[in-house]
């Protein structure tokens, strides 16, 4: 059994650090990835977990890819300055499909 | 089209030897989440899982686990 590699996101949380020094109160949502790091405690992964988390992370591309493609065609047709809201768009909402997506595929099972 | 599930005498085999799905996990590297789901019917192992936990019970894989058509 294998350790999980996503551990290593936690320290992302650091991140939040940043709110501290700038004043930017949107800063400290980035302490929510401190949550990875109980993954360093936890029993590793094997290959049913590992599948879902693949399942989940290929939800999220298509997301992204999605997203991406709605922004730049906005942003082309109406030619306003969309890319603090396509920034956070797109990174909020592929945390969210992919958490989403793996809680989904861990509990339906195949 | 969700896959063909597979029908497992993995609870029954456990008990009769008197292991916990922990005792199993730990012996064939998963979790103790994967051995629930596995039990239930609801997780399709890789043949490598498969062939593992039927070297514990010492039987073959097709004496453990049997595939069930569910059809489209």
């Amino acid at each position: 059994m294998g350790k999980n590699i996503m551990r290593f996101l936690g320290f992302l949380g650091l991140l939040g650090l940043l709110g501290l020094v700038t004043g930017n109160t949107g800063f400290y949502g980035f302490f929510g990835f401190f949550g990875f790091l109980s993954i360093f405690w936890g029993k590793g992964t094997d290959e049913r977990v590992d599948r879902n988390i693949g399942r989940a992370c290929r939800n999220s591309f298509v997301f992204a890819m999605a997203a991406s493609a709605a922004f730049i065609s906005l942003m082309a047709t109406l030619e306003v300055d969309l890319f603090p809201v396509a920034f956070t768009a797109l990174f909020a909402g592929g945390v969210a499909v992919f958490v989403g997506s793996f809680v989904y595929y861990n509990t339906r099972g195949d | 089209m969700r896959a063909s599930m597979m029908k497992t005498r993995i609870k029954e085999l456990r008990e009769k030897h008197g292991y916990t799905q922990e005792d199993l996990a730990k012996m064939v590297g998963v979790t103790r989440q994967t051995i629930l789901f596995l039990e239930k019917g609801t997780y399709n192992p890789s043949l490598r899982l498969a062939h593992r936990i039927a070297r514990v019970f010492g039987m073959n894989v097709e004496e453990a686990f049997s595939f069930e058509d569910e059809g489209d």
